[in-house]
This record gives C-alpha cells, structure tokens and sequence, in this order.
C-alpha cells in the first residue's frame, strides 16, 4: 500500500492556528486559503482539526467545511467535537471522506460502531493522545484529562469497535518540529490491524522516512509544512528515493 | 456548450428518464440499498438503465451495482452486473482498509475512458471490493499485496469505479469529464 503524506491544518472554527504541545495558539491565516494553497500542491489528503470545537461546546463551523469542500479535490478528515452519529452525518455531507473521534470515542466508545454501522469502518478515524507510556489512561479533551482506559488496552479495542484507522499524536511533540517518536510509532502499529497515521513533531524528510519504518501507513504533519519551506511533494520525492511506494501525480 | 441539468433524487422527485444516473459512495452496502429501496428507486434505476440511461457508480456506489454483498448479507443489490462483494483479503500483509492512493491497470482494450489509459493514481478507500462474474466486465485492476482486485467495471451502459475520482485531484476530474462526454452520447 502507498504511503499518504498530510498536511494537517488546525482551526479554532474560523482561521488556521498552530500550537505547541496542543497549546499556545496563534493565528496564521484564513483556513480556506490554506486548502487551496494544499490542494494546488496535489496534496495526498487533509486532516482538517477543529482544536477550540469542545470549549465552545459545538462542532466545526458549517460555513468553514462548505468552503473547504468547494476547493478541495483530495479527500480530508475532519475532527474537533463531534459527539453523535447526527454530528458524523453533517461532515460527511459536506464533503468530508472520514470523521476523526477523539474524547468522543473514549467516553462513548459505542460512537464509533454506530458511525461505521451506517458509514463503514473507513470512514472512521480514532486519535489516540497518549503520554509516554501505554500502560497509562488515554489522554482526553487535547491533553487535559485522563480517562480510566488505558492507551494500550484502548487501542487494542479499535478494529473491533469498527474504526478504519488510528491516528496517533504525540501530545509533547506537537508543533515542536523535533522528530517523532518513532519506537511508540512502531510498538502501536504491531499492535493493531488498523492503518496508523502517526503525527507529531516531524521536523525533517527523514522523520517521515523512519515513521514509515516504524510502521505507519501515514505520516501527518503540520507545523514543517506551515513554518519551513519542506513540501508534501518534496517528501514524496524524499520516500521514492528510498524504495518507500507513495502517490504518481 | 450543451448545459446540463443536475438533480439530487429525494423521495418524491419527479422526473424524466436522466442520461445518468449517478450513484455515489460513502456507506454501507445495507444502508446503501435500503436508501434507494425507501426512495423507490431500485426499479425505476434499472428500468432507466434498460431505456438508456447510463449508470455509474463509485465506490459503495460500485458495490451497489452488483448481486449481492458480504458486508450485508440477505440484502439484494441492484444487480446490474452481475457480481458478489467480498472483503479484501487480510492474508496480503496489507492494512485493512485500503486507504490511499494507486494505480489503475486497464484490463480492457480499446478503453471507453482515454484518462484510464495515462499515468497516474486514483484514491481508494474501502474495505470491500466487487468480483465480477463475467471477465468481460473487467475495466482495471488494482494490486492489493499480491492479489489484483477489480477496481473498475464496465458493461455498455453501466461504470463502476471503486476509487473516488471526485477526491482525486486533476486525473480524477479528467475522468468525471470523459464520463460526462459519454453520458451525452445518444441514448
């Protein structure tokens, strides 16, 4: 299978913001401009994150996914509250391929099923925030909370549950463009059935290269791609160069 | 410039027999039959289909074309190409589902669709694909491991396409012009 490289882009509902260990937010522009400069780069596939969505106690703005529909040519995810199978129905009727499930899918694991009964397992994305160590409880509501679950056991759940992917973010490396944590990357995908998209701290070509290597089926990235000048395409460019199978534009 | 008319199919829409009819993805094989069953469309799509509409379906959309379903058993599908959906195989070292991007081997000479006969990858994402029961149905093939599943099927007035060429990128929108193109040949 090819490997899929993806810019992720963070809102808080209404422009893109980048962060630091999922806090600290800035603003760094119009999310739909953003889109469209990705789309026009053939990108893989987006995962578009709405980090404010459950403190304003809503779900991504409709008006920002419609915008984002509209340009857009390659498939996104969306993620950031949502809480029912009513809230899955509004993103995928708006264009989104997947559904990203965080503190949802850890408080109500049923959610997941309920959205793959209808949709398919595919079309549902399960991120694990998870601190250093698996046998602790999953990290929930962007690193706040802890939930009685362990990562570990949690993860091992998924397939069953129906997800169709693991997104794995490493909460402390977030937006810290200092490598990702590669024996984690490894350990989870050996655990699961389930493609893993692994996320966090990739800061140069070859972090992608050694994620592929640990395991992942896709490498999702967003600070290298939003404050240096490495591109989706250049690290393609980058993989295909080291026999690692990815995209032919 | 011929102009063309869309329109989203609700319950009680009325209307005259289209030049397509498009049947799009996301979903469930089950879920998928049972919103065309509530709509009373499965007859009226193969009546249409038998007039001269042509059909097309992508990806679940694919998967309704044919006989019936692993995902869903005891559910009947449309039945346009006659087929069994199964799961991929899970003993190909490969992550289920399929997500991503790949290539399209044609399979078919001459190709109804040039761009099928170009470089260039299509997005996947599902976890079912449809095996046909006539070979000559067979348009391309995709590598899943080391087994080849069909990615695409083609029969006079009918297209199924497992991949999305609405999510992928310039290859994909060439595709979904060619299609427009043959859907306004005569009918």
């Amino acid at each position: 299978m090819k490997i899929r490289i993806i810019p992720t882009i963070l809102t808080d509902g209404l422009t893109v913001v980048k962060g630091e260990s999922f806090n600290n937010w800035r603003t760094v522009g119009s999310a739909e401009a953003t889109a469209r400069l990705f789309a026009s780069r053939d990108v893989d596939e987006l995962l578009l994150l709405d980090v404010k969505a459950r403190s304003r106690n809503s779900m991504i703005d409709k008006n920002l996914l419609g915008h984002f529909s509209s340009v857009l040519d390659v498939p996104f995810s969306v993620g950031g509250g949502i809480n029912t199978l009513e809230d899955a129905k509004f993103c995928f009727r708006f264009g989104a391929e997947k559904v990203v499930l965080g503190t949802s899918a850890v408080k109500n694991p049923k959610l997941i099923s309920e959205i793959a009964d209808v949709f398919g397992n595919q079309a549902v994305i399960v991120s694990v925030d998870f601190e250093s160590d698996l046998g602790s409880g999953v990290r929930i509501e962007s690193g706040t909370g802890k939930a009685e679950i362990k990562s570990l056991e949690f993860i091992e759940s998924l397939a069953v549950l129906g997800a169709g992917e693991i997104l794995l973010q490493s909460i402390q490396r977030d937006g810290t463009l200092s490598g990702m944590d590669f024996s984690r990357i490894s350990r989870i995908s050996s655990l699961t059935t389930l493609p893993v998209i692994a996320s966090g701290g990739a800061g140069c070509l070859d972090d992608f290269y050694q994620a592929v290597r640990s395991g992942a089926s896709a490498v999702a990235a967003g600070a290298i791609f939003q404050f240096t000048q490495v591109t989706p395409k250049e690290v393609r460019a980058y993989l295909a160069e080291k026999d690692v199978l990815v995209r032919v534009v | 410039m011929p102009t063309d008319s869309v329109t989203v199919i609700e319950e009680n829409t009325k209307m005259d027999r289209p030049d397509l009819v498009l049947l799009p993805g996301l979903g469930k094989f089950g879920i998928g039959m049972a919103a065309l069953t509530e709509r009373k469309l499965v007859e009226k799509i193969k009546k249409w289909n038998s007039e001269g509409s042509k059909v097309v379906g992508i990806c679940l959309g694919m998967q309704l074309l044919g006989t019936i379903s692993e995902e869903s058993t005891g559910i009947d599908g449309l039945d346009l190409i006659g087929s069994r959906i199964e799961r991929l195989p899970n003993t190909q070292g490969e992550r289920i589902p399929h997500t991503g991007w790949a290539e399209t081997n044609l399979d078919r000479e001459p190709t109804p669709f040039s761009v099928l006969d170009t470089p260039g990858d299509f997005y996947f994402v599902h976890s079912y694909h449809l095996i046909p029961k006539d070979e000559k149905n067979v348009l391309t093939r995709t590598t899943f491991g080391e087994y080849n599943f069909v990615s695409s099927v083609f029969s006079k007035n009918i297209l199924g396409v497992q991949f999305h060429p609405e999510k992928s990128g310039n290859k994909g929108k060439k595709l979904i012009s060619e299609i427009i193109e043959w859907a306004r040949n005569e009918n």
